[in-house]
């Protein structure tokens, strides 16, 4: 496979708490166009592995290559990273888009204002041409009537909507779903979901932990299962979802509804 | 009543300027002091945050006049010391003093105010800010600062205040603050209503800086959505206009 071709690669990472392994080497490769979906019961370590994909957690060990760019893990506890590969965290998220359960909108800041902040103070953007590709964003996702709006005004699903324009507008290689749905009214989960499934359909990057069963069968590409800090299982949808081949899984699959 | 007014209202005037400068010069450079100190102040590193408590303990623990009769006439005492050292010009004027004193007063309670306020700043916004892949002095300036200061916003006014009136022991030390000239008034005239006149120049004072605080806070919450907060049930009459409003 050619090396361009690959958006994320992560190797053997893991992850402690407190002498409680989270993550026991997990690894995982992203092809441009893919679509992830990380499923798994709670506590088993799908939000833990999102968040040390862009290293709002730090992982213990492990490598995470994006475009090329490597980044090496071997942090001792504690330690804080250099000033050099702070820099180079901070390169690693800015093209890495990472979109929350509590959606987290700056709430001192209009609609527009969430959405030009990254591209203009992190990458440096010109702020008209930010405005203008935001306003464009904020269209696709059904925001722009309300883009002189505060969040406390916006329903979930639409501060949620407003949270991907966010993560877009930054350009990212990948985008990172964090239970995107989760914290929304059962009525509001489908307006995001839909946008979701345009930008996979555009051909986006992404990875997602959801508990969406139904969502990530039809727009998955690869599901991973995520069992006690291991990968478990992995492979397209309708093999893990129609042939389960572990007992953990048949038995996770049986729990949720379909 | 009227005639003593007229009679003493320069002095009143010049009495109130005095106020108003001791006031603003010391809360205005305490409040440059705080915000780095309350940023230390929450250090993991206990030697930072360790000298910064006890500083904000002792100011906050101790009555203010103890601490200006501390300086002004605890300074005293090292006369020749601070001329060797080329301070004494600075301890032996009860201004430079009291400006001294209510500057470290200050800061210590702002310090205080900051830090709640930087604590209570949403954890969530500032992951946002952190996964976007912003700096952390862009954070500051960005996410945290704007809101901290939003939080402690009613507290800051409510300490400038504070300060205001608590200036008024300037006076014990012979400054000619607004305290000072009312009872410089009152040992001439040896009429009480001159302390009445006083206590409305306070007032007007105070009252003028609570329109104005209010003003600039309805700018900074203008984001905040308080539909929730008038709904709150309450034991007055307005839960029964309430109730048929919604009914």
């Amino acid at each position: 496979m050619p090396a361009d071709s690959i958006a994320l690669q992560v190797t053997d990472l893991h992850k402690s708490y407190a002498g409680i392994e989270v993550l026991k080497g997990v690894s995982l490769n992203a092809n441009q166009h893919d679509v992830i979906s990380i499923i798994g019961a709670s506590g088993s370590g799908k939000s833990t592995l999102l968040r040390c994909l862009n290293l709002l957690e730090v992982p213990d060990s492990g490598h995470i290559q994006i475009q090329g760019e490597t980044l090496n893990l071997y942090a001792p506890h504690g330690a804080t990273p250099s000033h050099k590969s702070q820099r180079k965290i901070e390169s690693i998220r800015s093209r890495l888009g990472m979109v929350f359960q509590q959606f987290n909108l700056w709430s001192h800041m209009t609609v527009l204002e969430n959405v030009m902040l990254g591209p203009c103070s992190v990458l440096k953007r010109n702020r008209d041409e930010v405005a203008v590709y935001a306003k464009s964003l904020l269209e696709r996702v059904g925001m722009l009537d309300k883009c002189h709006s505060y969040p406390d005004n916006l329903s979930g699903g639409q501060k949620q909507r407003v949270a991907i324009a966010r993560a877009l507008c930054m350009n990212p290689q990948v985008l990172l779903f964090d239970e995107p749905t989760s914290a929304l009214d059962p009525e509001l989960v489908n307006e995001v979901l839909q946008v979701i499934r345009e930008l996979a359909d555009e051909g986006r990057t992404m990875i997602l932990v959801t508990h969406e069963m139904r969502f990530a069968r039809e727009v998955s590409s690869q599901v991973l299962f995520l069992h006690q800090g291991e990968i478990v299982e992995q492979g397209p949808p309708q093999q893990l979802f129609n042939d389960p081949q572990s007992k953990h899984l048949q038995r996770f699959l049986a729990s949720v509804n379909l | 009543m009227l005639e003593l007014l007229i009679t003493y209202a320069p002095k009143f005037f010049d009495g109130a300027l005095m106020t108003l400068k001791l006031t603003f010069i010391s809360v205005s450079i305490a409040a440059l002091l705080s915000l780095p100190l309350a940023i230390l102040r929450r250090s993991k590193n206990s030697a930072l945050q360790l000298p910064i408590r006890l500083f904000v303990s002792f100011f906050r623990g101790t009555p203010l006049l103890a601490q200006l009769f501390l300086v002004y006439y605890g300074s005293g005492q090292f006369r020749l010391e601070l001329t060797d050292l080329g301070l004494w010009w600075f301890f032996r004027d009860p201004l430079y003093c009291a400006l001294f004193t209510f500057t470290l007063n200050s800061t210590a309670y702002q310090i205080e105010i900051l830090r709640g306020a930087l604590q209570a700043v949403s954890s969530g916004e500032i992951e946002a800010a952190v996964a976007i892949g912003m700096t952390r002095r862009l954070i500051y300036q960005k996410i945290i600062l704007p809101h901290a200061y939003r939080i402690a916003f009613p507290a800051l006014g409510n300490e400038v205040i504070l300060m205001l009136k608590g200036g008024a022991i300037a006076s014990v030390i012979t400054l000619m603050d607004l305290m000072g000239r009312t009872r410089q008034a009152f040992s001439q005239t040896f009429d009480i209503s001159v302390y009445f006149w006083a206590a409305l120049f306070y007032l007007l004072i105070t009252s003028a800086f609570v329109v104005a605080w209010r003003l600039l806070e309805r700018r900074l919450t203008r984001h905040i959505d308080y539909h929730g907060v008038n709904n709150l049930p309450s034991t007055s009459s307005a839960t029964m206009t309430g109730l048929n409003n919604a009914s």
